[in-house]
C-alpha cells in the first residue's frame, strides 16, 4: 500500500498537541507504517525547505492558533499543499487559550511586555516585529492584531478539538490516515468529537429544574461528586460544549471549561452561555431580589471573559470587526 | 446598497428562489406619510429582487386597502406579503386574515412597523424614509423564511373556576352559570359576600348594600350550575387554557350545613368569645357562629382556633343533643382535597385594607376612637354592632364632631404611592350618612385632592359639601392622637396656607386598598404576574384589561386594582364574557409560533425550566419538551438554552441574522 504523505506545521502552540500524539503509544507504529512524515518539527528531523519543496501532501495537520504573520504563512502553505487539512487541538479550531489575548489588541500586549513593566529597560520603546534587528540579522515575525482560529483564513476538512485532544481522538485521526491509504476520504467538515453536548455524556444527577441562585468557585467548599455542577452553583460549560472528550474533567470532579468548543448549533460559545446564565440567574425572583442584589450576585463571577471564553474568545463574535484589518 | 438589480426582479444570487413578495405601504393618513416619503419607499422596495409588487395606500387597514392586498395576491401570485404600517400588535390579525382569505397561509404575512418604530419617533424625512425602507427589507428577509403554519388545536373542559366569593366573584360566577356552564366558586371565608356585605349603603345612589347583594348570594346558593366551596383555598393549578387541573383544599366547617337549622342554640352555650371579623373587631362573636344572618351557605361554623371543643374532653357543649337537635356539629370534620378540571379561571380575590399599625402617627392601634373606614361602615350599618347609629368605641357615646382622613397612607411614598380610587367618594358618603343620623354634628374631611371619578360621583361629593355642610379641608394630616376623650388632629390647610388643629370625638382613616393576603402565592401557582404593589397584572391596560398574560386566566375586581362596586361588577361581567368566549368553543386553537426543541441537540440541563414563565416545558426522557398549547412564544427559553437546541417557529436564529443584516447592512 502506498504511504500517505503527512505534514504537521505549527501556529501558536504550547507543545501539548505533540504530546497528545505521544499518548497514543503503540498506535503510533500504525501511523509510522501508514504515513511518510514529510515535515513535523517535533518528530522528524527536517527543515522548512523540505516542506516548501514538496509539491503535494495527502494530509496536513495544523496545531495552534494564528498569532503572527509567520503562522499565517505556514498555515496558507500547508493548506495549499494538502488534500486534507486538519485543525488539530482547540487553538487551531477556536483560538484556544492564546485567544484570550484578544481582550486587547496586540500593540497593548507588546507595550506591556516590552515597555511598561518596571523591570524592562527599553528606552526607545522598540517592539518586536516592528523593527529589524540589524545587528543580529534577525527579523522577528510581526504579531497580528488579534489571535485567530485557522478557519478564519482557510477551509478546514477535519476538526479535532480538545486541549489537548484525547488519545481516542488521536487514534481516530490515525485511522483516518490509514483509510486514506485505501482512498477512503472522510466527509468534509468531519468533527472528531460528538455532535451532542457534554451533558449527554455526564453521569452526574441532573436536577428537576435548574435554578441558578448564586455562583460558587471551585475552591469554595466541597464539590459533590454525583450532582450537576450548575446545580451546585459552579459554572460548568457542559451544556454549551461538544462531548467527545471522555468527560475527563468531570470525572476529576472539575467542571467543564469548554475546550471542545461549542455544540453544533451554537456559533458563539461564550455569549451563548452568558445569555443562558444571565437569563436563568434568579429566574422569577428578579423583582424580589432587586437590581442591587443581582449585581452583587454577578460580581461573584470575577472574570466572566476568562470563564465563558476560556478557549473560544478568538472565534467569538466579539472583536470580529477587526478581522477585516490585515496584519495590525 | 445590496440590491442594484433593475426590474424585472432578477435575483442574481438566487437567494429568494421562487419567492414572490408583495409589499403594501400604508400612509396612515399623515401618521406615516408626514415623516416618511411613502412613494420613495415604494420605489426603492420595488427594486428588491424578491419583490414583485409594491404599492401604497392611505389606510391599508381600510376595506379598500385590504382589497388591494387580496387582489395583488390573486393577480401576481404572491407567495408572501409585507404590510408596512403600524405595530403588529394592532393590525397583524387584520392582515393575516386578509391574506388567508386570499388563499395564502396567514403566517406568510408579516408587518413592518414603520409608524411606532419610525415615523412617530423621527423628524428628518430622508433618514426616516431610508429607515422605513430598511425595516421593510428586514421583514422581507423574515417572510421569505417563514414556514407555513397551522394553529395548534386541543379540546377543553367546559367548566370555570372562580376564585373569591365577593361581589366580583359572585357576578362572574352567575354570568357564566346563567350561560349554561358549570362553575366552581371557591371562597376562603365561611360565607360568600366579601366586603360588600359589610357595607352600609353604597355610593352614589345610597342603596342598602346588603339589600342589593344578598339576592345575588342566594342566587349563587340555589344555582344548579354553581358548585360553591367555602372555607376553601386553591392549593395547586396545573395545565393550560381549556385544561387546567386544580386542587382545592376545603377546610372543615365542623357544622353540617344540610343539617344546621340556624336555631342559634349553640352560640348561647358556647363559652368562648372572640372579636367578630365581620364587624371589624367592633363586636364579639362566639367560637361557633354565623358571620351574618344572610350568610351563604346558610349555616353556622366553628372557628377551630378559638373553639375548645377541638379537644372534646374540654368542651363539647354545642354538640349536646339537647343543644343541637339535628346533630349538625361534628368535631371530627376533616379537611378535604377536591380536584377539578376546568377550562378557565377567574381570579377575584378582592382587597384588604392597609394595616393601620403601619401608620403610627395616625394612632389607630393606640386609641379606641381612631378607627378605619370599614369599621365606620359597620357602625353605620343597621345590622352592625351599634344598630346603625354610630357610637364611639371608647364610651359608646354618639360623636358630635367627626373627621374623615382621606389618603391615610394612599398617595404617600412611605406607604402606598397609588390612589386607592374609592376613598374620596366613600368618605363623602360617610359624612352624608352621618349628618343624616346626627344633623347637628360637625363633620370634617381632610383631603389632598378630591378624585370623584365616575358616573354621578362629582354630584355626590358636591352634595356632601353643599347640602350636608361637611367641611372639606385641603391638607395632609400630620398627626392624630387621643387625649382626655378627645381626638386631636394636626394638619396643614394648604388653601389658606396655615397650620390647623382640630379637636373631634372620633377620626376615621381612609386607609389604602391593598391586595388580599396570599395573592402573590396564588399568582405564582398560576404563573400569572403581579405588579409592584401586589395587584394582578393585566395583559394590556387598555386592550386586555381583564386578561392575565396566561391564556384562560382572567381578573375581576379589586384584586387587579382598587375599584368601586360599579367597576368591579362591570369587570366581573367582562371577565365572565372573556371566559365564555373560551367555554363556548369546542376546541381551543393556539398560535403555532411557539418554541420547539431539537431533541438531538438538547443537553437536558434543565435551565429552560427555570425561565419559562408559563411552565410550558417539561423533561421527557431526559430532554426538554414544549407543550405547544401552554407556550406563548416569548422566547425566554430560546435565549437561555446553552445548547442552541430551542428555537422559536418563524423566529429562528437564521431569520434574525438575515433581518439584522438587512437592517444594518452597509451602514
Amino acid at each position: 500500500m502506498r504511504k500517505i504523505k503527512l505534514a504537521v506545521d505549527y501556529g501558536s502552540i504550547c507543545g501539548g498537541c505533540d504530546v497528545a500524539f505521544i499518548d497514543a503509544g503503540e498506535k503510533l507504529i500504525e501511523l509510522a507504517n501508514a504515513a511518510e512524515i514529510v515535515f513535523w518539527p517535533a518528530v522528524v528531523d527536517g527543515k522548512e525547505e523540505d516542506l516548501r519543496k514538496t509539491r503535494e501532501i495527502d494530509i496536513g495537520i495544523f496545531f495552534g492558533a494564528i498569532r503572527t504573520e509567520r503562522h499565517k504563512e505556514a498555515l496558507e502553505q500547508l493548506r495549499e499543499k494538502s488534500r486534507i487539512l486538519v485543525a488539530f487541538g482547540t487553538c487551531a479550531c477556536y483560538g484556544g487559550i492564546p485567544g484570550l489575548a484578544n481582550s486587547v489588541e496586540s500593540r497593548v500586549l507588546l507595550k506591556k511586555g516590552y515597555v511598561a513593566t518596571k523591570s524592562t529597560d527599553n528606552p526607545d520603546g522598540k517592539l518586536p516585529g516592528f523593527e529589524e534587528f540589524k545587528e543580529a540579522a534577525l527579523r522577528l515575525p510581526r504579531l497580528r492584531s488579534l489571535v485567530s482560529p485557522i478557519c478564519d483564513f482557510v477551509d478546514v476538512d477535519i476538526w479535532v478539538p480538545g486541549c489537548p485532544p484525547p488519545v481516542e481522538s488521536v487514534n481516530k485521526l490515525i485511522d483516518v490516515v490509514k483509510d486514506l491509504q485505501e482512498d477512503q476520504v472522510p466527509p468534509k467538515g468531519l468533527f472528531i468529537a460528538e455532535g451532542r453536548s457534554l451533558c449527554d455524556f455526564c453521569e452526574r444527577e441532573k436536577p428537576e429544574v435548574l435554578r441558578i441562585k448564586r455562583f460558587r468557585r471551585v475552591h469554595e467548599g466541597e464539590i459533590k461528586r454525583d450532582e450537576c455542577f450548575l446545580k451546585q452553583g459552579i459554572i460548568c460549560l457542559g451544556p454549551v460544549t461538544r462531548g467527545g472528550c471522555g468527560a475527563r474533567c468531570i470525572d476529576a470532579n472539575m467542571p467543564c471549561r469548554g475546550c471542545f468548543g461549542p455544540v453544533p448549533n451554537v456559533e458563539d460559545q461564550g455569549t451563548r452561555f452568558l445569555s443562558a446564565v444571565a437569563s436563568a440567574l434568579m429566574a422569577e425572583e428578579e423583582r424580589e431580589v432587586g437590581e442591587e442584589e443581582l449585581r452583587k450576585l454577578i460580581d461573584e463571577l470575577p472574570d466572566p471573559l476568562g470563564l465563558f471564553y476560556m478557549y473560544s474568545l478568538a472565534a467569538s463574535i466579539i472583536n470580529r470587526r477587526y478581522l477585516d484589518l490585515e496584519g495590525d | 446598497m445590496e440590491n442594484p438589480a433593475p426590474r424585472p426582479y432578477s435575483d442574481a444570487k438566487g437567494r429568494y428562489g421562487k419567492e414572490r413578495i408583495g409589499v403594501f405601504v400604508c400612509h396612515c393618513g399623515r401618521n406615516i406619510a408626514a415623516t416618511v416619503d411613502v412613494k420613495k419607499v415604494v420605489e426603492e422596495i420595488s427594486k428588491h429582487p424578491a419583490v414583485v409588487h409594491a404599492e401604497d395606500y392611505d389606510y391599508m387597514c381600510s376595506k379598500p386597502g385590504q382589497e388591494l392586498i387580496e387582489r395583488a395576491i390573486e393577480e401576481k401570485g404572491l407567495t408572501g406579503v409585507v404590510v408596512a404600517a403600524c405595530s403588529p400588535s394592532i393590525h397583524e390579525t387584520t392582515f393575516r386574515e386578509v391574506v388567508e382569505h386570499a388563499g395564502l397561509n396567514p403566517y406568510r404575512c408579516e408587518m413592518a412597523n414603520i409608524r411606532e418604530q419610525c415615523s412617530w419617533v423621527h423628524e428628518e424625512r430622508d433618514k426616516a424614509t431610508e429607515k422605513a425602507t430598511r425595516l421593510i427589507k428586514s421583514v422581507i428577509e423574515k417572510v421569505v423564511r417563514n414556514e407555513e403554519l397551522e394553529p395548534v388545536k386541543v379540546g377543553l373542559h367546559k367548566k370555570a373556576l372562580v376564585i373569591g366569593g365577593g361581589i366580583a366573584g359572585i357576578r362572574a360566577a352567575l354570568d357564566i352559570a346563567n350561560a349554561g356552564f358549570q362553575v366552581i366558586l371557591v371562597e376562603r371565608k365561611p360565607t360568600i359576600g366579601g366586603h360588600m356585605a359589610q357595607l352600609a349603603e353604597t355610593f352614589p345612589t345610597l342603596d342598602c348594600a346588603q339589600c342589593i347583594l344578598t339576592p345575588l348570594m342566594s342566587e349563587v346558593a340555589n344555582h344548579p350550575n354553581i358548585k360553591l366551596l367555602t372555607l376553601s383555598e386553591v392549593i395547586d393549578v396545573e395545565g393550560y387554557v381549556g385544561n387546567f387541573h386544580v386542587r382545592i383544599k376545603k377546610n372543615p366547617r365542623y357544622v353540617d350545613p344540610d343539617k344546621c337549622n340556624l336555631c342559634d342554640n349553640c352560640t348561647e352555650v358556647c363559652p368562648v368569645v372572640v372579636p367578630s371579623e365581620f364587624d371589624e373587631g367592633l363586636s364579639l362573636r362566639k367560637a361557633i357562629y354565623i358571620p351574618f344572618p344572610q350568610a351563604v351557605p346558610s349555616s353556622y361554623v366553628i372557628d377551630p382556633d378559638a373553639c375548645l371543643g377541638m379537644n372534646p374532653i374540654i368542651c363539647g357543649k354545642c354538640a349536646e343533643p339537647d343543644v343541637c337537635g339535628p346533630g349538625a356539629i361534628n368535631f371530627y370534620d376533616q379537611p378535604e382535597i377536591i380536584e377539578e378540571d376546568v377550562g378557565v379561571i377567574i381570579v377575584a380575590t378582592g382587597y384588604e385594607i392597609y394595616d393601620p399599625k403601619k401608620i403610627s402617627e395616625y394612632g389607630a392601634d393606640k386609641y379606641p376612637d381612631i378607627i378605619t373606614s370599614l369599621q365606620f361602615e359597620r357602625l353605620l350599618s343597621p345590622n352592625g354592632p351599634t344598630g346603625g347609629i354610630p357610637k364611639r368605641p371608647s364610651d359608646e357615646k354618639i360623636p358630635k364632631r367627626i373627621a374623615f382622613i382621606h389618603c391615610a397612607g394612599s398617595r404617600d411614598e412611605k406607604h402606598r404611592p397609588y390612589c386607592s380610587h374609592i376613598c374620596c367618594t366613600y368618605c363623602s358618603k360617610h359624612g352624608l350618612l352621618f349628618k343624616e343620623l346626627v344633623p347637628d354634628a360637625e363633620v370634617y374631611s381632610f383631603y389632598i385632592d378630591i378624585r370623584a371619578v365616575g358616573k354621578n360621583y362629582e354630584d355626590f361629593v358636591k352634595r356632601a359639601q353643599e347640602e350636608a355642610g361637611i367641611q372639606f379641608i385641603r391638607g395632609k394630616v400630620s398627626k392624630i392622637y387621643e387625649e382626655d376623650g378627645k381626638v386631636k388632629i394636626f394638619a396643614v390647610d394648604t388653601l389658606l396656607n396655615r397650620r390647623i388643629e382640630v379637636e373631634v370625638d372620633m377620626a376615621v382613616l381612609a386607609l389604602p386598598i391593598v391586595p388580599a393576603q396570599g395573592i402573590a402565592d396564588l399568582a405564582s401557582k398560576m404563573r400569572i404576574q403581579i405588579d409592584n404593589y401586589g395587584f394582578l397584572q393585566e395583559r394590556h391596560p387598555k386592550l386586555h384589561p381583564v386578561e392575565s398574560a396566561t391564556p384562560g386566566i382572567f381578573f375581576a375586581g379589586a384584586a387587579q386594582s382598587p375599584k368601586d362596586i360599579q367597576d368591579t361588577v362591570a369587570q366581573a361581567s367582562a371577565a365572565a364574557s372573556k371566559a365564555l368566549e373560551i367555554l363556548t368553543q369546542d376546541e381551543i386553537s393556539h398560535t403555532p409560533t411557539v418554541a420547539s426543541v431539537d431533541r438531538d441537540l438538547c443537553s437536558g440541563c434543565r435551565l429552560c425550566l427555570s425561565v419559562c414563565p408559563y411552565g410550558a416545558i417539561r423533561i421527557v426522557d431526559g430532554k426538554a419538551e414544549v407543550n405547544e398549547i401552554i407556550c406563548e412564544g416569548c422566547g425566554a427559553c430560546v435565549s437561555t438554552c446553552p445548547s442552541g437546541a430551542i428555537s422559536l417557529r418563524n423566529f429562528t436564529d437564521e431569520q434574525l441574522d438575515a433581518m439584522i443584516e438587512a437592517v444594518v447592512g452597509g451602514i
